[in-house]
C-alpha cells in the first residue's frame, strides 16, 4: 500500500509538527505501507520529513500534484482545507483514488468553532471524500458525517520526552514558558503585561517566549516588555528544536491565545507536569479543567492571567497537584495511539 | 486605458476563448491573456464568488471608480522585504506619489506613520477575508480607521470595514481583477490614466530564487505591463523579476505634480434592499435546478454508501451541462457562490470513472444544495 499524504507547507506550524510526528509513529506501526509526502512550500521541517517520508516532493504547482496522483497510489491523504478546496475537486473528477481529508484545527476549522463561520465548501468536501479525520470530537461535532467512513481521533502529541522530565523542585527557577509562534493572534503582549504585574510580587520570575514567527511581531512584543520595565526579565528563545528542555526550566507553562484548536504545547507542558494558565478559547477545555490541570482566564484579562501565574509560582503544593494531573491527562495524546487509529482510516479507505 | 477584455476574462463568465470573442471582440493580447487565465489560474479566478453572502449586508452606500489620475504616479505598496527596506525614503517622498497598499499594507504604513491615498480590500477566498476581519481583532491600531479612501469589494465581510467611515468607502465597479490584489491594484491605477506605477514590497520571492507559488501574480503582472500605457516599475529591486516591468529606484517615482486628495466618481450603491431582492429574484430562478440537484445528490449519497443506482455517468452530464446556459452558469456562479460545479465546467468530470462517479456529483451538487439553503437563510436574517 502506497499513500501520498498532502499538505499545503513543512513550515513548523502545529499541524505539521502533529502530522510528522503521526507520521514518524505510523511507519513504526505498520511497516508494509510507504509513505510518500507532498508539500507545496518547503519549510524548517522539510529535513526531518524528508527522513521520515519515503518519498518528498515540494511541488512547484498543481501540476507537479497530477503527474504525482498518476504514479498511482492506494491512497490520497489530504490535510488542510485549503489544500483539501484545491486539490480534491482536481482528484474526484479525473481519478478513483481514495481520499482521505484530514479535518484538523486549519483555519476552517478554528474558526468555525470559535467563530461559527460556516463554510458550505468545507463540508462539501468532507460528504464527497473516502473517508475523514477529525483531530478531536469536539471538532467533528456539527459536521453531518456519515458513519462509517469517519474516524475520529484524539490530538496527538510526541509526550515522551516531556514525561521524562523531572517535575520542578526547589532549585527550579520562577520561570514561565509560552510556547508559541510570535504572531498577534497569540496576544504575547498580553502575557507581558500580566507578567509585569506577577513580577510586582515575585520578583524573580522571568518570562520565556519560545517560538518563531514574525520578526515584526517580535520587536513590537520586545518594544512592550520595555515599556513595561520588564525588558530584562523577558527572553525569546526564537524557534527551538528542542522544546522540551525549554519547558524543563518553568514552573508554569501559559497561553495567551485569541484563537486556538487544541494546543501541542499545552498537551507538552501537562505531560512535563507543569500546571497551565490559559485563555478559555476554542477546545482547550478539552484538554484542561478549571482548577484541575490549570486555570483558565478569559482573553485579555491581564489582571486574572498575573494573579493565576503568581498563585502557582507561590503555591508550590497546588502547582505540583496541577502538574501530576496534567502529566495523566496528557498521556491520553500519545502520538502512537493517535498514528495507529490514522493507519486504520487510511486502510479503511482503501478497503 | 486597460483593454475590456481584461475584466471580462476575471469575472469568469466565460466558458471558452470563442465566448469572450464574441462578448467583447478581439485584441492583439486576448489570446495570450486567456491562455494565461487557463494555465495558470486554472480558467477560473473565484472573483465574483461569495458563498458567505457579504454583499448582501456590505455596508458601502457608494460605488464608483476612481477620479482621473492622469500624469501621476501611482506605488503599489506591498509587504515584502522590499517595502521595509524603502519606508524611509517612502515617507519622504510621500507628498510626491500616490500610495495604493492592501489592509495589511496600510498596517504597516501606519506604524511608520504613513497614510496611504487607497486601501484596496481583496481576498482570494471566504476564509481569507475572515482571516482578514480576525486578524483585525489583535492589531494594535485599525489601518482602515485612518485610510482617507477604502475600495472594499462586494464580497468583503462587515467586520473587516467596521472602522471605516462610512464616506471614505466605496465598492469598486467596475472592479478590473483576477484575484490578486497587486494586480488588481496596478489595473485600477492604469485604469485611470496614471503615468507610471511603481511596485513596492511586492517581491513574489527573490531575484535568484522566485517563489514558485506567486508564478501567476507575476505572469499577470507581465501581462498587465503589456497592456497598460504607462511605465511600470518594480521599485522592489531584489525581488523576483516581473515581465515587462524595469526595475528602478523609488526615486523614480517622485512626481513634480501636486496631488490633490484622491476622489471617486460616486454612484449610489443598491440598498440592502435592492440587494436582498436581487438574490431572492436568482434563487427563485433557480429553483428547478436546485430541487433537480437535491435528486442527484441523493443519488449521489446512496452511491456513496454502496447501494445499487441508475446511471452516474448521465447525473454527471446533467450538472455539467447547467455550465452551457451562460445565464444559469452566471446565476450558480454569483448568486449560489459556487465553486466546485463552476470548475468542473471548465475541467470535465471524466464519465469512465465508473461507480467514483460519486464523488464530484455529491462534492458539486452538496455545495449547490447547501448553499441554496444559506441564500434563503441569509436574505431572511438580511431582510430581518
Amino acid at each position: 500500500m502506497r499513500v501520498l499524504h498532502v499538505l499545503e507547507s513543512l513550515t513548523a506550524g502545529g499541524m505539521e509538527t502533529t502530522f510528522l510526528n503521526v507520521l514518524r509513529a505510523a511507519r513504526a506501526i505498520d511497516t508494509s505501507i510507504e509513505h510518500h509526502v507532498l508539500a507545496f512550500a518547503s519549510g524548517r521541517l522539510e529535513s526531518p520529513f524528508r527522513d521520515v517520508a519515503g518519498r518528498l516532493t515540494i511541488a512547484a504547482n498543481d501540476a507537479t500534484f497530477d503527474a504525482c496522483v498518476r504514479d498511482g497510489y492506494s491512497a490520497i491523504h489530504i490535510l488542510f482545507d485549503r489544500t483539501a478546496y484545491r486539490l480534491i475537486p482536481r482528484i474526484v473528477a479525473r481519478s478513483s483514488t481514495p481520499v482521505v481529508y484530514a479535518k484538523g484545527y486549519d483555519m476552517a476549522g478554528t474558526y468555525r468553532l470559535n467563530e461559527g463561520l460556516d463554510w458550505q465548501a468545507d463540508e462539501s468536501l468532507l460528504a464527497a471524500v473516502d473517508g475523514a479525520t477529525f483531530t478531536t470530537a469536539a471538532l467533528a461535532e456539527g459536521y453531518s458525517l456519515p458513519a462509517g467512513r469517519t474516524t475520529v481521533l484524539r490530538k496527538a502529541a510526541d509526550i515522551q520526552p516531556f514525561l521524562a522530565l523531572p517535575l520542578p523542585d526547589a532549585h527550579t527557577g520562577m520561570r514561565i514558558v509560552c510556547v508559541a509562534n510570535l504572531h498577534p493572534l497569540k496576544r504575547l503582549g498580553d502575557l507581558i503585561g500580566a507578567f509585569a504585574q506577577a513580577i510586582t510580587q515575585v520578583p524573580d520570575a522571568d518570562l520565556r517566549l519560545v517560538g518563531g514567527g514574525n520578526d515584526r511581531e517580535r520587536e513590537r512584543l520586545a518594544q512592550v516588555a520595555a515599556d513595561l520595565g520588564v525588558a530584562s526579565r523577558v527572553s525569546f528563545a526564537g524557534a527551538v528544536r528542542d522544546v522540551a528542555a525549554e519547558v524543563a526550566q518553568a514552573r508554569v507553562v501559559t497561553l495567551p491565545s485569541s484563537t486556538e484548536g487544541v494546543s501541542t504545547a499545552l498537551i507538552e507542558g501537562m505531560a512535563a507536569g507543569r500546571p497551565i494558565v490559559a485563555t478559555r478559547v476554542g477546545h482547550l477545555h478539552t484538554i484542561v479543567d478549571e482548577g484541575v490541570e490549570g486555570f483558565f482566564v478569559e482573553v485579555g484579562d491581564v489582571r486574572t492571567m498575573a494573579d493565576r501565574i503568581v498563585r502557582l509560582l507561590r503555591d508550590a503544593p497546588l502547582a505540583a497537584e496541577m502538574g501530576q494531573a496534567g502529566r495523566r491527562r496528557a498521556a491520553r495524546h500519545d502520538v502512537a495511539d493517535v498514528a495507529r487509529d490514522v493507519v486504520s482510516a487510511l486502510r479503511s479507505a482503501v478497503h | 486605458m486597460l483593454p475590456a477584455f481584461f475584466s471580462a476574462i476575471g469575472s469568469d463568465r466565460f466558458l471558452s476563448i470563442d465566448e469572450l470573442r464574441a462578448a467583447v471582440g478581439d485584441h492583439t493580447h486576448l489570446s495570450d491573456a486567456w491562455s494565461l487565465y487557463r494555465d495558470s489560474f486554472d480558467g477560473f479566478c473565484e472573483t465574483r464568488l461569495d458563498p458567505q453572502g457579504h454583499h448582501l449586508v456590505h455596508p458601502a452606500r457608494a460605488t464608483g471608480t476612481l477620479e482621473s489620475l492622469r500624469g501621476e504616479h501611482v506605488i503599489v505598496f506591498g509587504i515584502g522585504p522590499s517595502a521595509f527596506a524603502s519606508l524611509g525614503a517612502l515617507v519622504r517622498m510621500r507628498e510626491r506619489v500616490r500610495v495604493f497598499t492592501s489592509p495589511r499594507g496600510a498596517e504597516v504604513l501606519a506604524a511608520n506613520g504613513i497614510t496611504p491615498d487607497l486601501v484596496l480590500v481583496e481576498h482570494r477566498t471566504a476564509i481569507d477575508a475572515h482571516h482578514a476581519a480576525r486578524h483585525l481583532r489583535d492589531v494594535v491600531v485599525d489601518p482602515m480607521r485612518m485610510a482617507p479612501l477604502v475600495a472594499a469589494e462586494w464580497r468583503t465581510p462587515r467586520a473587516l470595514l467596521a472602522g471605516v467611515a462610512i464616506d471614505r468607502l466605496f465598492v469598486p465597479d467596475p472592479l478590473p481583477t483576477w484575484g490578486p490584489w497587486p494586480a488588481t491594484a496596478v489595473a485600477m491605477a492604469a485604469q485611470t490614466g496614471a503615468a507610471r506605477i511603481g511596485l513596492l514590497g511586492i517581491d513574489l520571492g527573490t531575484v535568484q530564487q522566485p517563489d514558485p507559488a506567486f508564478t501567476p501574480l507575476t505572469q499577470l503582472l507581465g501581462l498587465l505591463a503589456r497592456l497598460v500605457p504607462c511605465e511600470t516599475i518594480d521599485c522592489g529591486g531584489d525581488g523576483a523579476r516581473k515581465p515587462g516591468w524595469t526595475v528602478g529606484s523609488l526615486d523614480s517615482m517622485v512626481s513634480d505634480k501636486a496631488l490633490a486628495p484622491l476622489t471617486i466618481q460616486r454612484r449610489p450603491a443598491p440598498s440592502v434592499d435592492e440587494r436582498i431582492n436581487a438574490a431572492r429574484e436568482t434563487r427563485d430562478r433557480l429553483s428547478p435546478i436546485v430541487d433537480r440537484a437535491h435528486q442527484i445528490l441523493e443519488m449521489g449519497l446512496r452511491a456513496r454508501a454502496g447501494q445499487r443506482v441508475g446511471r452516474l455517468d448521465d447525473a454527471a452530464n446533467e450538472i455539467l451541462s447547467w455550465g452551457g446556459d451562460v445565464d444559469v452558469r452566471i446565476d450558480l456562479q454569483e448568486g449560489l457562490g459556487l465553486s466546485f460545479l463552476s470548475r468542473f465546467w471548465r475541467t470535465g468530470i471524466d464519465l469512465e470513472l465508473g461507480a467514483a462517479l460519486w464523488r464530484p456529483i455529491v462534492l458539486s451538487t452538496h455545495e449547490l444544495t447547501g448553499q441554496a439553503d444559506r441564500l434563503d437563510r441569509l436574505t431572511k436574517r438580511a431582510a430581518a
